[in-house]
């Protein structure tokens, strides 16, 4: 085709928003994000109560905005009396802490996975391939719920059982990548210039792939989050009293008929994260695409 | 095409081999399952008699066989709370979550087909956004969240939907939806991306300029080339809600094996455990096979590649 | 006229400034008649059978003073007219062979498509059609190709089902896009043949579109000169040939490896490249790799034709040019 239709025939095939909707989704994701972050690290000073203090005289006291609501208790309390905005509070630090750790355990393993099996290919690259195939034949939530039963549920099994299960696709991401830039002239100047495999891969390839690392780790901690809250719904991911936003949800299931904002509150909150942490990857993404300027 | 089905199928084979190794693992993967069975007031004896009579005092290599060898026979353990063979609870339940499975594929493919298709024709419209807007929600519920707002949606405030139970095909309404939604936003963007490449393509243009239909040119000339990525992501994302099963089998008191899985973990029913570990994950990587081939039918490029080596 | 364009205009917006592909060019084909549109690549050419077709990019916008096709306006036609017209009365071969056909359906399939589109005919009609055209286009056991799928089939043979689709319904114009560039030179020579014989055989017009100016001595009755989305020269194949006027023209010829010029000579390829056409543009395009360009070529220069000349758009008078041309291409020009 000549240049012209060329430079006339739209290029993203990637879903966009238009570019100011791509720049709001980012900085709203982020504006979110901060906001849950900042709860989280603040929660000891935010907080009004204690979030594992009991008190059965007030029990289930619905948020302000209902005619019985009281300031006393801006979000409620739960079935157990205990302040449902410093639940939710200490709640994002469960949700923040899982979702890092986790993004960082399986980020280490599927890198190291997939840039060895992107750089060396061959046989290597068979074996490695068949352990990403066999790992996805794995159904995630039943492995880890099977897991947390057997090892006993808290905030370290979690983060094991989730860290050693999500890294499938940092490694894949992490293949492809490498497999593209592993021929390309900066890595050949490198050999030529008799660097050593170590260096080639810290040096020239791993910069490479930091882009794409940061928005796989986005996609994985939301994902880490999301299983967390629902591994603790099914009662065996964080151990109660812990305040997680999942396990805030399985309590309140029961009052679902009456009350159902106690089920409505932790899941928006979940809800907002997540997206949150989507916009902030697809942002990202985005921004760093090399078509991006066009 | 044979020569592709017997090669697949080959790595289909030494697939489930190693999955069935890491299924039947699990249940050392907390140490002594023998000290864990007896419970903590099981004397040493009660887990020396549970050792003898699980055969876990034999080298694993061959208490793996040994299992692997009865699986192949459709034995596939006893369970320790139903004190029945595992099958025989196995394949009842199992035929109801595949239900469930399926009504939500075929919801998960009714809105995502659609909706990416008409995102990819009308790109950069407000149908565009209206799809990317769909999608990314999607992705963003979690799964049992969104099916407790089903909930006092239609149960409590509207009540026109049951909330548990799989009796009626009305109980099946509100898990595919979770479900379906759930799977729709992966296939929906492949589905999206698809089509536009194939839109732009030249043959896509040859047909245009030969007067082809424009809807024509959209279902037939574009969509058969897009949807060949979109089958291979669909089989992953049926294998994917077949596992969700376990959250939303949960929530709708479904009794299927998602449900019971999540009960055999509470109830430490390790045979039944396994089992199921090994059913969901055959289940996926027959699907994904079946995909596979699927794909080398629907590519002739692929289907003839024997005739011409 | 089968064909007639006026003071034809492609815009491209870009990020960049609009993109001023082809600025007010015209021409026109008769029935049995062949038009050779010339020109590197990016000088409009391919944009140019685009807009005829109405299948130029989403973005590109498109005017003329006249668009007609057998007297009928193209311009106000609806999407649906003109896509009934499209592949019926107007048909279009296009420069990929390998990737122009739909890879996931059978050659049978796509022609009957295309028949069954715009006739009422049943299936076995259309295969009957299929086959006679398939064989007509040279393809040996039809009956069994039209089983096949593209992968199967040599580029060659890609370009012979294309051209036999294009002929399903019998059209009155054919536009050819570079239709032998991507094939071998043996290949390209059959055909562009083939084209010729079929053209005569059906009385079809033929734009046929290309860079080369060899294919464009064999085959063109008229032939258009396409430099930066203008037109610089244009008349009949025999004017052009024994008459170039335009220094973008000589060049070309200059490139042309001829046997009536001194094999010592070596074949040259015009020096520079093609200007930016974004934004404003002002003055003689050809004026940046011109070796005749003066003050003057800064300023807009017309397409004129001088008395005793053809249509050309350079402001050396004609004696100059025919001067220059003896200069270049030597005594045998």
């Amino acid at each position: 085709m000549p240049a012209h239709s060329d430079a006339a025939s739209a290029p993203a095939a990637a879903w966009r928003m238009p570019r100011w909707a791509r720049h709001s989704g980012l900085v709203a994701g982020g504006i979110i994000l901060a906001i849950i972050f900042l709860m989280g690290l603040l929660a000891p000073v935010l907080a009004p109560y204690n979030p594992y203090d009991q008190n059965l005289l007030a029990r289930i006291v619905p948020p302000i905005w209902h005619e019985t609501g009281t300031w006393a208790h801006p979000l409620g309390t739960d079935h157990l009396g205990r302040d449902y905005l410093s639940r939710l509070l200490y709640g994002a630090r469960v949700s923040v802490f899982i979702g890092v750790t986790v993004a960082f355990v399986s980020g280490i393993i599927g890198t190291v996975l997939g840039v060895t099996a992107g750089y060396f290919g061959g046989k290597t690259d068979t074996v490695i391939s068949f352990i990403i195939t066999a790992r996805l034949a794995l159904p995630v939530i039943l492995v880890a719920l099977a897991v947390v039963a057997l090892f006993g549920s808290s905030l370290s099994v979690v983060v094991g059982v989730l860290g050693l299960l999500l890294w499938d696709r940092f490694a894949l991401v992490m293949r492809a990548t490498t497999q593209q830039i592993r021929d390309a002239d900066f890595v050949m100047a490198a050999k030529v210039q008799g660097a050593s495999t170590w260096q080639i891969i810290m040096q020239e390839i791993m910069p490479n792939l930091a882009t794409n690392i940061t928005v796989v780790a986005t996609l994985e901690i939301a994902q880490a989050i999301v299983l967390e809250a629902a591994l603790s719904f099914l009662g065996l991911g964080v151990p109660p009293p812990l305040p997680s936003w999942g396990l805030m949800l399985a309590e309140g299931k029961s009052f679902i008929l009456f009350d159902p904002w106690l089920i409505t509150i932790p899941g928006m909150l979940l809800f907002g994260l997540v997206l949150a942490i989507n916009l902030v990857g697809d942002g990202l993404r985005d921004v760093t695409a090399p078509d991006s300027r066009n | 095409m044979l020569r592709f089905v017997l090669r697949r199928s080959g790595s289909a084979l030494i697939l489930m081999v190693v999955v069935s190794f890491v299924a039947f693992m699990l249940i050392f993967a907390a140490g002594d399952p023998a000290v864990k069975l007896a419970g903590e007031a099981g004397s040493a004896a009660d887990a020396a008699r549970i050792r003898a009579f699980y055969g876990f005092d034999q080298p694993i290599y061959l208490q793996f066989l040994h299992w692997i060898g009865a699986a192949l026979h459709g034995n596939l353990g006893h369970s320790l709370y139903f004190d029945q063979p595992v099958s025989a609870i196995l394949f009842d339940r199992l035929g109801t979550t595949l239900l469930l499975g399926l009504v939500s594929f075929i919801f998960a493919l009714a809105i995502s087909l659609p909706l990416g298709i008409a995102a990819a024709r009308w790109q950069n419209t407000w149908i565009d956004r209206t799809a990317l807007i769909v999608a990314v929600i999607g992705q963003a519920m979690p799964t049992f969240w969104f099916a407790l707002l089903l909930v006092v949606m239609f149960s409590v405030i509207w009540p026109i939907l049951p909330t548990s139970g799989s009796e009626t095909w009305r109980h099946f309404i509100m898990p595919s939806v979770v479900l379906g939604y759930f799977a729709a936003p992966a296939i929906m963007r492949l589905t999206r991306s698809g089509m536009i490449l194939a839109l732009e393509t030249d043959y896509v243009r040859t047909a245009r300029a030969l007067g082809i239909a424009p809807r024509k040119v959209l279902l037939k000339y574009a969509l058969r080339n897009a949807v060949i990525p979109v089958v291979s992501v669909s089989a992953a994302q049926f294998g994917y809600m077949l596992a969700g099963s376990v959250v939303v089998e949960s929530v709708f008191a479904i009794n299927g094996a998602g449900r019971l899985a999540w009960e055999s973990i509470l109830r430490s029913d390790l045979p039944t455990v396994q089992a199921l570990v090994l059913c969901f994950s055959l289940i996926y990587v027959i699907l994904t096979f079946v995909a596979d081939v699927l794909n080398a039918w629907l590519d002739p490029r692929m289907r003839l590649a024997d005739a011409r080596a | 006229m089968l064909l007639d364009v006026q003071d034809l205009t492609i815009d491209i917006p870009t990020a960049s400034g609009v993109l001023h592909a082809v600025q007010g060019i015209s021409f026109s084909v008769d029935e049995g008649e062949t038009l050779c549109i010339v020109g590197e690549s990016g000088c409009g050419k391919s944009l140019t059978a685009l807009a005829v077709m109405d299948l130029l990019p989403r973005r590109a916008i498109r005017a003329a003073t006249s668009l007609a096709f057998s007297g009928r306006d193209l311009r106000g036609l609806s999407r649906e007219a003109m896509n009934r017209l499209r592949g019926d009365r107007i048909a279009m071969i296009f420069q990929e062979p390998m990737t122009s056909l739909n890879p996931v359906f059978t050659i049978g399939d796509q022609m009957i498509d295309v028949l069954r589109q715009h006739r009422k005919v049943s299936r076995r009609e259309a295969r009957d059609r299929a086959v006679y055209l398939l064989d007509k286009v040279g393809i040996s056991s039809p009956e069994a190709r039209l089983a096949q799928y593209p992968h199967q089939l040599s580029g060659g043979l890609r370009q012979r089902v294309m051209i036999a689709m294009a002929l399903m319904c019998d059209p009155k114009l054919i536009l050819a896009d570079e239709p032998t560039t991507a094939l071998d030179v043996t290949i390209q020579a059959e055909l562009l043949r083939l084209l010729m014989a079929l053209q005569q055989e059906f009385g079809m017009g033929l734009v046929l579109i290309t860079h080369d100016l060899g294919i464009v001595s064999r085959m063109a009755d008229k032939v258009a000169v396409m430099y930066a989305g203008q037109i610089v020269e244009s008349g009949t194949a025999e004017t052009i040939f024994n008459d170039p006027l335009h220094p973008y023209t000589q060049g070309l010829m200059a490139c042309l490896p001829a046997p009536e010029r001194q094999r010592m000579q070596h074949l040259k390829a015009i020096p520079g490249a093609v200007p930016a056409l974004v934004g404003a543009i002002e003055g003689c395009r050809f004026r940046g790799r011109c070796a005749h360009a003066q003050p003057v070529c800064e300023r807009d220069v017309a397409l004129r034709e001088p008395a005793g000349a053809h249509p050309y758009r350079c402001v050396l008078p004609a004696e100059t040019s025919r001067d220059n041309a003896r200069a270049v291409l030597g005594a045998g020009a």
